[in-house]
């Protein structure tokens, strides 16, 4: 063994004991109570996840056996506009292939084994251009224990900065999935959906691909049959004109927001107890915001905002019946639409809610706004 | 109803124990591919989440430490892929006051440790996988899934990599 290897064998024992010394120099220096908070809460969200996703009817095992199914051959599908392509379902391991503008493409998926006799889905997006050589090919890995959407969407130099190629996979219990750009121009793509596509092995998955404008902000979201987000994840964020540092995805469990930031991860999370709603932040402490069922009720939009750390502020909004659209005002920055998901009836009984989230710097001002159908607005709230 | 609720404690009571068996390893672990404290517990803590949502329908228990391994690597590679989307934000942050260093932060081998953060995604996770797991090439293949000789490319080539960066010193 030479030099670097024995020194790279130290290095990385050394740092992962510092990690756990790290962690233990908290607790017993810094902050025992919140690290004992952190593990508990912990610990109450597994079981608790246990239990809900366990007990809800639209999660399907995805650990069952089922038989290997022949490949269909449809006919295809074919989009218009500037971003519009085509695409023909293949035969494995090729998902689907096409063209766009002058280049062609392939998305292969395959199963890829995990250890100990489970599976994940390997996908391969390759672009071809002239004599079929590959200009560029990425991957990514859908696993067993992976949420209900997986994106790959960095791909900005493939086509000489023309378009960007977003594609991933959808586990059961998925309808669709809807990409918007350009927040608050509500532009949106429809991408080419394979759902006859299936690998060998446990993990069942359905497949999407579009071409979408390079370095635009915006949404994937994967879709129930009537539409509802359950699950979204930012795109190009670095794009975005508004200080909005907030990236993430609404997964399992369904109660449980998760907000990337530029410095750091925080949580939210919300809880219906007795006769109030609390939104539950988790970063360097724990915050919340409670509204009373009454205030809920007879509110078009209820926002509450926290800073939580890390250098941001959680903007939270609680959006009536009657809102159709709600809309981010950050001062001196173009206004933009915010997705939203309404969480499960079944976690929350008769609770109408749907909610929308979004982190802003801790020194920003501005308004958010709700807007029924027709676009007129009907509620406000200055932060 | 009670025997639901049975079934549910002792579900929760194995839940908790492989909470409490793994949790330092799944930040170890997301540690070393992240090089980030803060983000290696979330990304442990997500692991935990993730699994346990999917725990009844294992069809093999006993696989959990594999699956925690692999969920953390893929969790890794997706907080790394954001990571590249923030760059603009995260240079804004530099620009101003740089954060006191976190307490225990090992100040000894820094150059090396900054060489293994440039690695690509793959490459760090086959060193980290051979160097820190101590996996055979066959075993981190099966992890990584891939061939038997695009491990030992991809732990050449970040080997090679490293040295590269610490100016050929080792």
């Amino acid at each position: 063994m030479n030099d670097l290897e024995t020194d790279l064998r130290a290095l990385l024992a050394e740092r992962a004991g510092s990690m756990r010394a790290a962690a233990e120099g908290h607790a017993t220096t810094l902050g025992r109570a919140h690290r004992r908070r952190r593990l508990t809460v912990g610990v109450a969200a597994l079981a608790v996840v246990a239990i809900v996703v366990g007990s809800v009817a639209f999660v399907r095992p995805l650990f069952d056996s089922d038989p290997i199914r022949p490949v269909d051959s449809g006919e295809g599908h074919s989009t218009s506009g500037p971003y519009g392509f085509t695409s023909t379902p293949g035969t494995r391991p090729v998902v689907a292939r096409g063209t766009f503008r002058d280049t062609s493409w392939v998305l292969r998926g395959e199963r890829q084994r995990m250890g100990a006799g489970d599976d994940a889905i390997r996908l391969e997006l390759s672009i071809e251009r002239g004599g079929g050589q590959p200009a560029f090919e990425t991957d990514t890995v859908v696993a067993a224990s992976d949420d209900v959407l997986q994106v790959a969407h960095d791909l900005p130099d493939m086509l000489d900065g023309e378009a960007e190629v977003v594609f991933g996979a959808t586990v059961p219990g998925i309808d669709s999935v809807g990409i918007d750009f350009r927040l608050g121009l509500e532009q949106s793509v429809d991408p080419h959906v394979f759902k006859s596509y299936r690998v060998p092995g446990a993990v069942k998955a359905d497949y999407f691909v579009a071409f979408v404008p390079p370095g635009e902000p915006g949404w994937v979201a994967a879709r129930n049959e009537i539409g509802i987000d359950l699950e979204s994840e930012r795109i190009n964020i670095s794009g975005l004109s508004v200080p909005q540092i907030a990236s993430g995805r609404f997964g399992r469990p369904r109660t449980e927001f998760q907000r990337a930031t530029g410095s750091g991860l925080w949580w939210m999370k919300f809880s219906g107890r007795k006769d109030q709603l609390c939104l539950l932040f988790f970063s360097d402490d724990t915050e919340k915001e409670c509204f009373p069922r009454t205030e809920i009720e007879s509110a078009d939009l209820l926002v509450g905002a926290t800073y939580v750390g890390n250098g941001v502020m959680g903007v939270s909004a609680i959006l009536a019946d009657r809102v159709a659209q709600v809309r981010l005002r950050v001062d001196g920055e173009a206004p933009a639409a915010l997705p939203w998901v309404q969480p499960p009836r079944s976690d929350l009984d008769t609770w109408p809610l749907r909610i929308a989230v979004v982190g802003v710097a801790p020194d920003a001002t501005g308004r958010i706004e709700a807007l029924d159908d027709r676009g007129r607005v009907i509620g406000g709230y200055q932060f | 109803m009670g025997y639901e609720m049975t079934g549910e404690l002792a579900l929760r009571g194995r839940l908790e124990a492989l909470y409490s068996e793994h949790i330092d390893y799944a930040v170890r672990l997301a540690y070393l591919m992240t090089g980030d404290r803060l983000q290696a517990q979330d990304i442990a803590q997500d692991a935990f989440v993730k699994i346990a949502g999917r725990f009844r329908d294992l069809r093999d228990p006993a696989a959990f430490p594999a699956y925690l391994r692999t969920t953390v690597l893929n969790l890794a590679r997706s907080h790394l892929r954001r990571l590249r989307t923030q760059r603009a934000y995260l240079e804004q942050e530099r620009s101003g006051a740089r954060s006191a260093p976190a307490p225990h932060e090992p100040e000894g081998n820094d150059e090396l440790w900054q060489a293994l953060q440039e690695l690509t995604h793959r490459q760090r996770a086959a060193v980290v996988l051979r160097y820190y797991e101590d996996l055979s090439e066959a075993q981190t293949a099966e992890v990584l899934g891939c061939s038997l000789s695009a491990v030992k490319s991809l732990v050449s080539r970040g080997l090679q990599d490293l040295r590269g960066q610490i100016g050929g010193a080792r």
